[in-house]
């Protein structure tokens, strides 16, 4: 090659003959080797350098005189010869190199090689800086990725620093939070310490002035200066360390300490990506108490709704039982009794809004239980029916019934089907104009095993937008601007709490309607068991059936009443409807009054509160039946048929639920120990 | 063409010979055992090539060619799959990046390879078959199986007419990786070959 092109080109060049003795060397290796071409030509490759030999590269080049292009590849052999780096950043002994070695032929033989040397050094440490940023990133985003779904960021720390010690060299670190006074940073996670290192810096005191410095190093994005108290890794014998602050803006909430055991220091590039761990570490800690606070105050704002409701809703109940009464008692002149049954009717509704916000509570803290048992589901709607039927005649609405003669059977709550039932068709009155229709349709999907009910009226319908959101709770369709504000009033749970309540029996609730006045339905669609009749189901004695009173107050038995309630109204209350129906009764308001008086008198019957000041129903019912052999009813809250089965199990017969239904009463009692009159 | 049984076993022999004096070179490179075997050998019409490569390699081929000429003349490709080429690349490296594309520390690492294989197994032509052939320096390609095939014929003196595909197993640390190398002849040097071929086998046979 003419020696001028030799150099011209940016790489190293030199030739030997067949015996691999130098016989050119262009200035690029002398400027790269050092050596002149007075000191390698004549002289063998091998002796020039002689790592050559021990790097087996010798055999390569007598290939390359026997006729072979030879290849040399960084990655292989990172260089030929040992020339001096051009990249000294690199921290590399030796310049990198890709080499090509070439037989130079001469007619049909070959008189010796030539080798061509690129440098590659600046290339590689490029790349190395590309490969690691590309690393970084990885492990920045596996952090982010980490603490974005992390309930706790704190301690998933640990699954962080395993993604990053391999990668950064690291072997320890330990994590600490500033305690609620901020007088100490106290350690919450930490790997690879020794228990005795670990324990040693595991609460560290801090002073007002090193928080706020701490704050200040947080903006510097740099690491806790080594001289500072707060280098808490200091105590121990670790050379590689570096601290930073968990910080949002300048608020310090802790801080965590890196080390590794094996370097003495951590370079700046490192730092800066643990320097952004903490960060993000800190963001995620801040974010996750801001969401237990809004958590907490949620939960607080449930306890009290349902202290609330519960408040509201005890005095109902002597309201209730008064006014049923008073409505019943043919003492009363007419007008009289037409008030008491407005008062109740009202009570009733006021109860029914206070226990729809209790269940609405219960639903969203997952506690609405079930008590599923075999059931004629008919029952229950007719029931509800029965229910609404007082407040259709006097809006003059007409009832069209096609429930038909069967007896679907379902497994499933009686009572809260009954709700789910009322609720519907409160709605189908409440929004149904005077002189409109009301349809109750109810049949049996034989192959399918599918009950379906359906409401349909005549009333203001639905818009299609508003469909989907009546299912939600405190929401109400566009008639709340229909018209007045707020004519129709209600809270906007009772469609709620029955979906939670349908869904609960495997079963859906949807709504249709074509559009504003055009009226509505609603289908509700249940699993069922069988068609048939219920017979002697002895699983059904609890539940309430609406078979017609047949006997008049006062036409019962004097029975020995044992009234158990803490509540003084209603106690006292309860306590004369009683007696007027003839019972002896005596009262008791906790469970050692009851008892005694159980110890002093025979009793035919119990009516007990579940919940007492110094006990509870069940217990008590238990020891009375036990000892004294009595027979009692369950006077429980709405809602709590979760209850049912214990009740059963303790002892009592029946349960009523309050508001206690003086008639219900009645019918227990009769239906127990038989009418004496007709 | 079909090559004869005997032919495909004297070929098959060749290789392994050539294959162990690469594996034995690359081990001694790298200080990992590395395994190469060949399980077959077959002639192929030149234009079958690109589509059977294109169907057993997929669309982007990882190259290294050597023409040569001689007495017997034509081009000897290593071929791979990317992936593999990257994975080999970082096998024989010490590369623990987790890069999945051909950087050009990969392709150098490739191309060494690849002469490795390449000068190892032409070699061995010119050694047992007694046919010299001198070496043009290898270059590495990433490109489709139609266009390695088509530049690796464009420059040839002779109309490049067969293929001797050899299908390639490299095992290194317990990575098994698939390539071949194709062998791309004239009908004249491929006549050549085989006939040298026959001689060896005489020779072997005395």
């Amino acid at each position: 090659m003419a020696t001028w092109m030799q150099e011209i080109f940016p790489y190293g060049i030199f030739s030997t003959d067949k015996d691999l003795r130098v016989e050119s060397w262009n200035l690029w290796m002398v400027r790269h080797s050092g050596l002149t071409p007075e000191e390698v030509i004549g002289r063998s490759i091998a002796e020039v350098f002689p790592s050559l030999r021990e790097r087996r590269l010798v055999e390569r080049y007598e290939r390359a005189a026997a006729g072979e292009i030879i290849v040399l590849s960084t990655a292989l052999h990172k260089y030929l010869l040992p020339l001096t780096s051009t990249v000294p950043e690199s921290g590399l002994p030796h310049m990198l190199q890709t080499a090509r070695i070439a037989p130079i032929p001469e007619g049909d033989s070959i008189v010796g090689t030539v080798t061509i040397i690129e440098d590659v050094t600046q290339r590689e440490f490029q790349a190395g800086i590309v490969n690691r940023q590309q690393e970084v990133d990885r492990l920045l985003s596996n952090a982010l990725v980490t603490l974005l779904v992390s309930k706790d960021p704190i301690q998933d720390m640990d699954l962080i620093f395993a993604t990053v010690k391999v990668a950064l060299g690291l072997d320890a670190y330990a994590s600490y939070l500033l305690s609620p006074d901020r007088k100490t940073l106290v350690m919450n996670s930490s790997t690879g310490l020794a228990p005795r290192d670990r324990d040693s810096i595991a609460k560290v005191a801090v002073s007002e002035e090193e928080i706020l410095a701490l704050g200040r190093v947080s903006a510097s994005g740099n690491p806790i200066p080594p001289e500072s108290n707060l280098d808490l890794l200091r105590a121990l014998a670790i050379e590689g360390k570096c601290s930073y602050p968990l910080a949002v803006g300048d608020r310090v909430i802790g801080l965590v300490a890196f080390a590794s055991y094996a370097r003495t220091s951590i370079v700046a590039a490192d730092g800066n990506t643990l320097s952004r761990i903490a960060s993000y570490v800190a963001i995620a800690i801040d974010r996750e108490r801001r969401e237990r606070e809004t958590i907490r105050a949620s939960k607080a704002k449930d306890e009290f709704l349902a202290a609330l409701s519960h408040e509201l809703r005890t005095p109902l109940n002597p309201v209730l039982l008064m006014a049923s009464d008073g409505a019943l008692n043919l003492d009363y002149p007419e007008d009289v009794r037409e008030s008491f049954a407005v008062i109740e009717r009202n009570a009733l509704l006021e109860a029914r809004l206070i226990d729809d916000l209790l269940d609405i509570t219960r639903i969203s803290h997952g506690k609405l239980a079930l008590d599923m048992r075999r059931l004629d589901v008919v029952a229950a709607l007719r029931d509800a029916l029965e229910n609404v039927r007082p407040s259709m005649d006097e809006k003059g609405l007409s009832v069209v019934s096609q429930i038909g003669d069967t007896a679907p059977i379902a497994i499933g709550d009686y009572g809260r089907l009954q709700q789910v039932f009322w609720n519907i068709l409160k709605n189908a009155v409440k929004f149904t104009p005077r002189g409109g229709s009301v349809t109750v349709e109810c049949h049996v999907e034989v192959a399918s095993r599918k009950l379906c009910i359906s409401v349909a009226d005549t009333g203001i319908g639905m818009q299609p937008h508003e469909i989907g959101r009546f299912f939600e709770a405190f929401s109400q369709g566009d008639h709340a601007n229909y018209g007045q504000a707020h004519r129709f009033g209600g809270l906007g749970l009772g469609l709620a709490i029955s979906r939670t309540l349908v869904e609960m029996h495997g079963g859906t609730i949807t709504a249709t309607s074509a559009g504003r006045d055009q009226g509505s339905r609603f289908t509700i669609i249940l699993p069922c068991v069988a068609e048939g009749t219920l017979l002697s189901d002895p699983q059904l004695a609890l539940s309430p059936t609406d078979a017609p009173l047949d006997s008049k107050p006062g036409t019962q038995a004097p029975l020995a009443i044992l009234l158990i309630e803490d509540h003084e109204t209603t106690r006292r209350v309860l306590g004369e409807l009683l007696k007027r129906r003839g019972h002896v009764v005596t009262v008791a308001a906790n469970v050692k009054e009851a008892k005694a008086a159980a110890e002093n008198a025979h009793f035919d019957l119990v009516l007990s509160d579940i919940g007492l000041p110094d006990g509870d129903g069940f217990t008590l019912m238990k020891e009375l039946s036990a000892k004294h052999g009595l027979k009692g009813v369950a006077l429980t809250g709405y809602g709590m048929s979760e209850d049912i089965a214990r009740s059963r199990e303790s002892g009592f017969f029946a349960h009523i639920t309050k508001p206690i239904n003086v008639d219900r009463l009645d019918k227990i009692i009769a239906d127990e120990f038989g009418r004496v009159l007709k | 063409m079909e090559l004869t049984v005997d032919q495909k076993d004297g070929i098959t022999e060749l290789i392994n010979i050539g294959y162990g004096r690469a594996a034995g070179a690359l081990s001694e490179l790298t200080g990992y055992r590395i395994f190469l075997e060949v399980p077959q050998v077959a002639i192929h019409d030149i234009e079958a090539l690109a589509p059977m490569l294109d169907n057993v390699l997929g669309r982007s081929i990882a190259s290294v060619n050597q023409a040569f000429t001689g007495p017997v003349n034509g081009n000897a490709l290593m071929l791979m799959d990317e992936p593999s080429a990257v994975i080999l690349s970082r096998l024989l490296g010490d590369d623990h990046s987790l890069s999945r594309t051909m950087d050009s520390n990969a392709k150098e690492t490739i191309t060494e390879v690849g002469n490795i294989l390449l000068n190892a197994c032409l070699g061995v032509f010119g050694n047992l078959l007694r046919i010299h052939v001198n070496f043009e320096v290898p270059q590495m390609h990433l490109d489709s199986a139609d266009h390695l095939i088509e530049s690796a014929v464009l420059f040839s003196e002779e109309k490049l007419s067969h293929g001797l595909m050899i299908h390639t197993r490299f095992r290194v640390k317990a990575e098994n990786l698939i390539g071949y190398l194709v062998i791309v002849l004239g009908i004249t040097s491929l006549d050549r070959l085989l006939l040298e071929l026959g001689n060896w086998e005489t020779r072997q046979a005395q």
